[in-house]
């Protein structure tokens, strides 16, 4: 049986790098006692599906994993609490359920995911909200690409879902709903690269906080949240 | 969530920032307030070797036993971090609080390994302190340290307040004893120390002096308190089964080289094989039962959730009950679908179907470690394993699907000659055609031998500890000579430059002088001296040069037997009698038998316990 599990990764575990979490999440499993299932081969690996990986330095407040367990009786909850008791702070299980069968796993699903960017004031000039709005609305956003052996220029416009802008106190906070999965995947910090580009200021990674609030599936023209499903 | 000490902007720009943020699974937290007596646990390298290191998290469960004690962990920030804090003034802090070290009542260092000695100046430095204990304030934590580079604590007898020598279970309690009711009582850090002078086990190296000859020999090694003992003697637990083993180890967030369960089964080794510190100083070997061992392993599993186990110990096969254990971790193993390594096994019939046994995983190279090419070497280094062994095991391997044959040597070993260096190459050849002397249908395709050479650098508590190490050109040369006699495809061999041997060399056997070298090492820019990337030899060539050190007089130089040794002063239990006997031995080419096989009184009985006293009650 398959279950799906949406998770937070938050405060300082979003220093914790992806494969650092797989190997987490297998002790924790085993922790729990949950019987989990195994690849067959050479060597076996708990048949452990995370969603969409999250890079490091971001957190989370819905991350998926789907897990594959033996069959036997336990309820939804239980297997919640079992894992939430081993979890270190910082990564908590929120919602969990069974799959049906003939469900797509939570890798295969993905189109969607939404973020919020968090931009200090501090650097930042009077102009910088009309100035996203105009970013947001050009026709086009070309963005330089690098590969492996030559850059080229790509326009992430219609990966671009949706937008919006708002502030607290001390942060300009950008919402993005962005393309996302194997195929065709948009990472948050090339848009606010791009964004900042355009403002004519020095972008530095490291100078942002990035969250991101949901995964999503493409369902009949619809973005619904992995959990959803 | 603890509040990290360093900001999140840092942590983005450095590499595997989870190395600084602590709050592992299984790591401790506690209320500062309730506590008395803050220690840091400090491993001179990076987060990921230091917690691959057992003997940490022994002692830092045990540590935090204590109600009235809060052990923390410090490791060294890789050289990315350390830039940033140092430009950030952000000084040396302990991951579990992320409070800083400097304000801790003790800094402990476990030292294992010479390499290490500039990392821990460095982080006294990084702490914001003195690395000069005679510089040090009142308010400055006590710095101590252990581990098995503190049997000959000389070299940084200047940095260190306190060395305690031997294994931490048996009286560091005592030591926090004797603090606690002094911190309560007020009274100077000189006055503690002193106190310390009651209690076996510890050095302190502020109460002693020692004078030189014109020719740089030690004249006198003499206490200036009169409590300060002569003989500082090794403190171990008596028996393993009684003593405590934590039922937990810290998850690491990054992942580290012995990611998995380590339990160690025992500690010493009965082979006494004379290049080997570990051999000497870890007298006598003390055992764990089974029962003892399956329910520690049960525990450990079911709290880590790790899906590998790995057998800890100087050498794994020697363990007295072996058979029916592995059978009996076989299948607690089998049960809980964890893998079991072990490392350090003798080759054998027993060996071989153990492995086929647990290793599902493509048989892929199996290890002798013959550290001499020539039977003849192979009796002065007291290493009991014939040529005969090695090919009978090889067959056995070969036979049963194995297709790579790895072979650890040793250049540069008392009385060595080109015939012993030449041995090697003829023992890789008969291993080789060993393997081609198997019928096609019952072996592999091809076979790969692989030959690695490692520079022996003599160590205190051996009996080569009066011998003169090979210079750096002699150890080059003898590897070109081999590397040139190696010609057969099939063959490969693998070695390394030998300069980090001979500074090791210089470090092993140092005195209270080589302190100045390595502080010196350090301020020209020496750290992580043991990762090559790092390793500058420029720092410590300075260095020599403004110490007016000569590096040969510690590393190249044969000493006598009436010598003071540097080390004189620290009681192991083996006895020098017994060490020059055994020298003499290994001149004469005579083996010496295992101590099950025969006691050879080197004085480890002095401890009541272990193999001294197996078979008696």
């Amino acid at each position: 049986m398959k279950v799906r599990i949406k998770f937070t990764k938050e405060g300082n575990l979003k220093f914790i790098g992806h494969l650092d979490l797989l190997r987490l999440f297998q002790r924790s499993i085993k922790k729990a006692e949950l019987p989990v299932e195994y690849s067959k081969g050479f060597n076996p690996h708990q048949l452990l599906f995370i969603a969409l990986p999250l890079s490091l330095g971001t957190t989370s407040e819905g991350e998926y994993i789907d897990i594959e367990l033996k069959d036997f009786p336990i309820s939804e909850l239980e297997i919640k609490d079992r894992l939430n008791s081993v979890f270190p702070q910082g990564l908590k299980v929120k919602e969990l359920k069974f799959l049906k069968e003939n469900i797509k796993n939570g890798m295969a699903a993905v189109d969607g995911a939404e973020y919020d960017i968090y931009i200090s004031k501090e650097k930042l000039s009077d102009h910088f909200y009309q100035k996203t709005k105009e970013f947001f609305e050009q026709k086009e956003i070309w963005v330089e690409k690098r590969g492996k052996k030559e850059s080229k220029k790509i326009n992430i416009k219609d990966k671009i879902f949706d937008y919006s802008i708002r502030e607290n106190k001390d942060s300009w906070i950008i919402n993005l709903l962005l393309s996302a999965g194997s195929k065709d995947n948009l990472k948050a910090e090339i848009v606010i690269k791009a964004l900042y580009e355009y403002n004519l200021l020095d972008f530095k990674e490291y100078e942002i906080d990035i969250h991101r609030i949901d995964i999503f599936s493409r369902i009949d023209n619809q973005l619904i949240p992995l959990s959803n499903i | 969530m603890t509040k990290l000490r360093v900001t999140d902007a840092i942590l983005k720009q450095v590499e595997k920032p989870a190395r600084y943020i602590g709050n592992e699974v299984n790591s401790i937290i506690k209320d500062k307030d309730s506590i008395d007596i803050r220690f840091a646990f400090c491993f001179p390298d990076v987060y990921e070797v230091g917690m691959s290191h057992l003997g940490m998290q022994i002692l830092y469960y045990f540590l935090n036993e204590r109600k009235d004690t809060y052990c923390e962990r410090v490791f060294a920030p890789w050289t990315d971090m350390e830039e940033k804090m140092r430009e950030n003034n952000i000084n040396l802090f302990a991951l579990e609080s992320q409070d800083e070290v400097k304000g801790f009542d003790f800094i402990g260092f476990t030292l294992q390994y010479e390499m290490s000695y500039t990392n821990v100046i460095n982080l006294i430095d990084l702490a914001g302190i003195s690395p000069w204990s005679k510089e040090r304030k009142e308010e400055d934590p006590i710095i101590c340290a252990g581990g098995p580079c503190a049997y000959n604590p000389e070299p940084l007898a200047d940095f260190i307040d306190f060395f305690y020598i031997g294994e931490g279970e048996a009286s560091l309690n005592k030591v926090l004893d004797i603090y606690k009711e002094h911190k309560k009582n007020g009274g100077s850090k000189k006055e503690f120390l002193e106190k310390l002078l009651d209690i076996e086990g510890i050095y302190v190296p502020a109460f002693y002096e020692v004078k030189y000859k014109d020719n740089g020999i030690i004249e006198s090694f003499l206490p200036t308190h009169k409590n300060a003992k002569s003989k500082i003697k090794k403190q171990i637990i008596k028996d393993p089964n009684q003593s405590f083993y934590p039922s937990k180890l810290i998850l690491p967030w990054v992942q580290t080289v012995h990611d998995r369960v380590n339990l160690e089964i025992f500690r010493g080794c009965i082979r006494g094989c004379r290049f080997c510190h570990a051999g000497f100083v870890y007298r006598p070997v003390r055992e764990k039962s089974k029962e003892v061992l399956i329910e520690q392993a049960k525990k450990l599993l079911k709290n880590t959730g790790y899906d590998e186990i790995s057998l800890s110990s100087l050498s794994t096969s020697d363990y007295s009950e072996f058979e029916s254990f592995s059978q009996e971790l076989l299948q607690t193993c089998k049960d809980a679908k964890v893998n079991i390594s072990l490392p350090s096994l003798r080759i054998d019939k027993f060996s071989i179907d153990l492995m086929s046994n647990i290793q599902k995983v493509r048989k892929s190279s199996l290890t002798f470690a013959p550290e001499a090419g020539s039977q003849r070497l192979r009796n002065v280094i007291n290493k009991g394993i014939t040529e005969e062994d090695i090919l009978k095991g090889s067959k056995l391997a070969f036979e049963g699907g194995w297709d790579r044959i790895k072979l650890y040597f040793m250049i540069g070993l008392p009385t060595e000659t080109e015939e012993d260096i030449i041995a090697i190459k003829e023992l890789a050849d008969k291993i080789l055609d060993t393997f081609y002397s198997i019928p096609k249908e019952n072996r592999a395709r091809n076979a790969k031998v692989v030959v690695s050479s490692s520079c022996f650098v003599p160590k205190p508590f051996t009996p080569f500890q009066w011998e003169a190490q090979n210079t750096y050109e002699e150890f080059m040369d003898k590897q070109q000579f081999l590397k040139k006699v190696i010609k057969r495809k099939g063959i490969q061999y693998n070695y390394h430059d030998a300069i980090l041997s001979s500074l090791e060399g210089m470090l092993a056997r140092g005195d209270r002088r080589v302190g100045k070298v390595i502080y010196y090492a350090w301020k020209f820019g020496a750290k992580f001296d043991s990762w090559t990337e790092k390793f500058n030899m420029a720092h410590w060539e300075k260095a020599f040069e403004k110490s007016k050190i000569e590096p040969a007089f510690y590393a190249n130089r044969k000493r006598e037997y009436d010598e003071i040794l540097p080390w004189d002063h620290i009681w192991v239990g083996v006895s020098k009698s017994f060490l020059i006997k055994e020298h003499q031995k290994a001149l004469e080419e005579k083996t010496t038998p295992n101590c099950r096989e025969k006691c050879q009184v080197c004085g480890a009985t002095i401890f009541q316990g272990g193999v001294c006293y197996e078979g008696t009650n």
